[in-house]
């Protein structure tokens, strides 16, 4: 997985090929490999995402049969000039910038987490099995219950443990309703840091032992190690371990849907979680359908322009390969 | 009464309302005397598989427990439960419903939607064998309920099976303390003067209240408030009034009193979080929905309860008005409408209260609906201290008068047309926000008022 | 550059960290364990402790929670989520070796936009068709199934695990493959004889990942599922999301049931999961 090679593979750039792959010879036997998976996830997502947009052209709440109606593009036109109006009356302007702000924050906080835990625990120490294992189990969690769990246990305002720790240093924050953005970046980065953690883990455990120990001889100190070696090494595996973070966070809703619904006001509605509120809590499926349709074209955008510049900032560092 | 410990785990497991050992063995007597109720005429032949959606509350809790009782007595019918928190098994439940799936036979729902499915033609109509079975004693049931559960054709399309209205509950002992008296009938005002004497920042605090988004959540009390203050959500056009004096009074009233004498993080409270708080003897006061009477009257769950006192909601221009019942729909989908009456009818019956009476305590009975449930002794003596303030709410309450000025919907608590879920959510999360201390209340009632007028212009009402 | 070459398993072995260094682990360790403790002992308390106040870590624990979470049916639960991801899972792995072979060792033309193919159909939120997804479901007959929910849990984990073991297909030594070729090795002896075992602990990390996935999903399950003949683990805790009174220490005693399966195969297969996720870099 770690050599995924992201930018040659999937996005429709044109860098850096594996030269192996040109000298293969392009043959019939994978096309028809590949086909059962195709043609699996072709009919699975694309049939539904068909009706979605086809959907996505119509006045149709579905408490209301009886309006239901084709209005073209009237859903689309309605929801971008939302974008550019002052209220923002379908909180889609605040939920992008929204759904922007949590897989950054928790995509890059994640990944310096993530990176720190992994170079802690690279190294020998007593009980360091034990630590490993404490730190990757947020990442088994189910994030339902880990949502609740954080909800009711860890940030309640009166009961959870959190303010009861802080109180003696005349803290006393209400979590979920002041800090909203914080509250759902930080179970956000508790679940993730872990997975960031065992990419990067793998990153340098694949780092030949022999190098190490060249330049531990040389008499480099601990930072001079993880700077020179050990983080150049890891380039392709921070680059994985930020798209496979992205794809994943982008879509998250349990935690918010499990906690704060999206408020207060719409400080933690993420795309998704509007998704939800207005084509299924809502029934209104028309504009649900069109706001599904804008995200897909705009996650497209968005990994595209992502692979590029992590491309950019990694590329130097493929040099060891 | 042979398994006293087992029905008082079973109550207490179900969240509700574990009752004292004392009052188990009195019930006990009191049931005792009552002769047993006669056994319905039933047709215990018929069968099929029942998929019944319900919500995640101590009283279905108790279904759930009791379910074997119907099985017993019709064991070819296929009893499957699902039972989900109430946000996500009303989703889940306007899904199945609307697309017409009828993957659920019974559904749980409430007063808004019972008028709106039947109109769609997507539940049937249950009143009218209900009616035709005398045993089942249709006017016991209150005319309110029926009144607001029935379609625009006057039939009754969902049973109720609990129903509520809404009361000030409050604590003696801190009002003694302070000096304070509560009225019979407290205003908001005078509730407004008692919260800011009572409120301590670090508890208890002046007064509990939900403001957690939500149209079924923060939006009741709110908008019972509001129309308390005089106030409306819309006119007979369909024009919002969320910024008339009337409506901005009510709505600055409850919001400005959640910040001043109110729980810190009100926006993550709903109606357990508050119930929690005023259990936990951190709040002087609390306006919420009847059927918390029955937990917090309990000692056992309520280490308050000796100090808890009861009071009518309460009023400004008129009172905070508000009915709710959960209550069962059958899905005109169901391929089972025969099984799925024989369990509405169950599950609604006066049987089925005494059978709940019996086995898990007076506590867990499903209350608010029926006139003979107040009437029995054994309910009369486990809720002394509220059945008849309860009963006398609700009795007060009529869903098609909810404000001072005419309206162009039903409801008291919420706007009876099905697109208001998305109104309602969007109006309580932009309050919510001003609690949070992030929005200026004026900012935010002008932002209120156009999302409710363009909601109503999208809609097609006005 | 022989696929087997000696890697740095253990880590660093010769050298000695500071014992701040320890220290420092061990607290960072402890903190973010911290939260799933805390869910396992609240299960153990009774409701009226699970919200005193200081929060107790010590206190006679209680099995009460438990009693009343087997008196409620954990098992069919148990056995729905097992079926789906294990079932999800085999399918996701017979559907991806073979792609993500071809798509590394067999590329077709515009096999890069197959790859992003793949990858876009995460990027639709799940909330966005589920209505639609909804109807076609109930028009096929597959609403409240485990055949449902194992059919959407394949779309769900297959781009992964196409991306995944690409990825490792491709480290495979080209010199392998040519010498295997030459000895008139067939595709399928190719892939079973040579490929798959040198990518093993690939195949099973990518497994694992998919299992946990599929484990853990909510968002499906609660919106298709209507029974408890297809009801997943996640559908079960949230029985004990009442609306009316406490829940806290029962709902606690749920999670900790939900996730111990999951966490517990974590914890065994850890190190095996870094192996695997380390296999593409062998050079």
């Amino acid at each position: 997985m770690a050599t995924a090679e992201p930018d040659s593979s999937q996005a429709p750039n044109e860098l850096t090929a594996n030269a192996a792959i040109d000298t293969r010879r392009y043959t019939s036997l994978g096309r028809w490999l590949v086909a059962p998976a195709f043609i699996y996830a072709v009919i699975v997502t694309q049939a539904p995402f068909l009706v979605t947009l086809y959907d996505s052209t119509f006045r149709w709440n579905l408490m209301r049969p009886d309006r239901r109606g084709f209005i073209g593009l009237e859903n689309y036109r309605n929801l971008l000039s939302s974008l550019v109006d002052s209220s923002d009356s379908y909180a889609f302007r605040a939920a992008i910038v929204n759904s922007v702000t949590f897989t950054v924050g928790a995509v890059v906080i994640s990944l310096l987490l993530g990176l720190l835990f992994a170079e802690l625990v690279n190294h020998r120490f007593p009980g360091r099995g034990v630590v490993r294992t404490m730190l990757i189990t947020p990442f088994l969690v189910m994030p339902v219950a880990s949502a609740l769990g954080w909800k009711n246990l860890m940030m309640d305002p009166d009961f959870g443990i959190i303010n009861w720790a802080l109180d003696p240093l005349g803290l006393d924050p209400v979590w979920l309703s002041q800090y909203p953005r914080e509250s759902i970046i930080i179970m956000l980065v508790w679940r993730w840091a872990p997975f960031m953690m065992l990419i990067l883990l793998a990153g340098m455990q694949s780092i030949d032992e022999e190098v190490r120990e060249a330049v531990r001889v040389d008499g480099a100190t601990r930072w001079q190690e993880f700077s020179g070696i050990t983080l150049p090494h890891l380039g392709r595996f921070i680059q994985l371990g930020a798209l496979l973070g992205t794809v994943y966070i982008v879509q998250e809703t349990d935690a918010i849907f499990m906690t704060t619904q999206g408020g207060p006001g719409t400080s933690t509605t993420t795309l998704p979680f509007r998704v939800y509120e207005t084509a299924v809590r809502g029934s209104n499926i028309g504009m649900g359908a069109a706001m599904g349709v804008i995200i897909v074209v705009l996650t497209i955008v968005a990994m595209t322009f992502l692979l590029r510049i992590l491309d950019r900032m990694l590329r130097g560092q493929y040099a060891d390969r | 009464m042979s398994n006293d410990l087992n029905r008082r785990d079973v109550v207490k497991r179900a969240g509700a309302v574990g009752l004292g050992a004392g009052a188990v063995a009195k019930l006990g007597q009191v049931y005792a005397q009552d002769a047993s109720p006669a056994a319905p005429a039933v047709d215990t032949s018929i069968s099929g598989e029942l998929n019944v959606a319900m919500v995640a509350n101590p009283q279905m809790v108790a279904l759930e427990e009791l379910a074997g009782e119907f099985q017993a007595q019709y064991p070819n019918i296929t009893l499957n439960l699902l039972v989900l928190p109430e946000n996500e098994i009303r989703d889940r439940i306007r899904t199945d419903v609307s697309t017409q799936a009828g993957q659920f036979d019974v559904v749980t729902i409430g007063m808004f939607e019972a008028a709106d499915y039947a109109l769609q033609g997507w539940t049937i109509d249950v009143g009218t064998p209900l009616q035709e079975d005398p045993n089942y004693d249709y006017a016991d049931i209150f005319p309110a309920m029926v009144s607001a559960l029935s379609g625009e054709d006057g039939l009754l399309y969902a049973a109720p099976f609990y129903g509520e209205s809404c009361m000030l509950y409050y604590r003696t002992d801190l009002f003694e303390a302070a000096g304070l008296t509560m009225p019979e009938q407290p205003t908001w005002t005078e509730i407004g003067e008692f919260a800011a004497q009572l409120h301590n920042p670090d508890g208890p605090y002046g007064i509990v209240l939900r403001a957690l988004p939500g149209w079924g959540e923060f939006g009741a009390p709110l908008t019972a408030t509001m129309n308390a203050f005089g106030g409306r959500w819309f006119d007979e056009d369909w024009n919002s009034q969320l910024a008339s004096e009337a409506s901005a009074a009510g709505i600055t009233f409850y919001t400005d009193l959640l910040i001043n004498s109110g729980q810190p993080g009100a926006t993550t409270s709903g109606f357990t979080e508050c119930q929690n708080l005023f259990n936990q003897g951190q709040a002087a006061m609390w306006m919420d929905a009847t059927s918390a009477a029955d937990l917090l009257g309990d000692p056992e769950l309520n280490p308050q309860a000796a100090n808890t006192g009861f009071a009518n909601p309460p009023s400004e221009e008129i009172g905070s008005g508000w009915l709710w019942a959960w209550a069962f729909a059958i899905e005109r989908e169901s391929e089972h409408q025969e099984a799925a009456l024989a369990f509405v009818k169950w599950a609604t019956s006066k049987d089925y209260v005494q059978l709940v009476a019996d086995r898990l305590g007076w506590g867990s009975v499903p209350s608010g609906v029926r006139s003979s449930t107040y009437a029995d002794p054994g309910y009369q003596e486990y809720a002394a201290g509220f059945a008849d303030l309860v009963l006398s709410i609700i009795d007060a309450q009529d869903p098609a008068q909810c404000c001072v000025d005419p309206t162009p919907y039903k409801g008291l608590q919420f706007v009876g047309v099905p697109e208001f879920v998305t109104l309602g959510d969007s109006v309580t999360r932009e309050l919510a926000d001003v609690i949070a201390g992030n929005t200026e209340i004026a900012d935010a009632i002008t932002r209120i008022d156009d999302m409710a007028n363009q909601w109503a212009v999208e809609n097609g009402y006005q | 550059m022989p696929i087997a070459k000696r890697r740095s398993r253990g880590g660093p072995t010769r050298e000695r960290v500071p014992i701040a260094w320890t220290i420092f682990a061990w607290v960072i360790g402890l903190v973010f364990f911290f939260p799933v403790v805390l869910i396992v002992l609240t299960g153990f308390k009774t409701e009226a402790t699970a919200i005193t106040l200081p929060p107790r870590i010590f206190f006679e624990p209680t099995f009460e929670q438990y009693q009343e979470i087997g008196r409620r049916g954990f098992f069919p639960f148990f056995r729905n989520s097992i079926i789906a991801s294990l079932a999800s899972t085999a399918i996701v792995m017979i559907l991806a070796v073979p792609a993500a072979y071809a798509l590394a060792l067999r590329p077709m033309k515009k096999w890069k936009d197959v790859l992003f193919f793949f990858i876009s159909t995460k990027f639709l939120p799940p909330a966005g068709i589920i209505v639609p997804l909804y109807i076609i479901y109930r028009d096929l007959n597959l609403l409240n199934t485990l055949q449902g929910l194992v059919i959407i849990y394949v779309a769900m984990n297959l781009p992964i695990a196409i991306w995944m073991l690409r990825s490792f297909f491709e480290e495979v030594p080209q010199a392998i493959l040519d010498a295997a070729r030459i000895d008139g090795a067939g595709v399928v002896r190719e892939v079973v004889q040579i490929l798959l075992p040198m990518v093993g602990p690939g195949l099973a990390a990518t497994a694992f990942l998919s299992i946990i996935f599929a484990w853990n999903e909510f968002f499906f399950a609660v919106n298709l599922v209507a029974t408890e003949q297809a009801s997943t683990v996640p559908l079960f805790m949230q029985k004990f999301i009442t609306s009316e009174g406490l829940f806290w220490a029962q709902l606690s005693a749920a999670s900790t049931m939900a996730i111990a399966p999951v966490v517990i195969l974590g914890w065994i297969s850890q190190r095996q999961l870094v192996r695997g996720l380390s296999m593409g870099a062998v050079k």
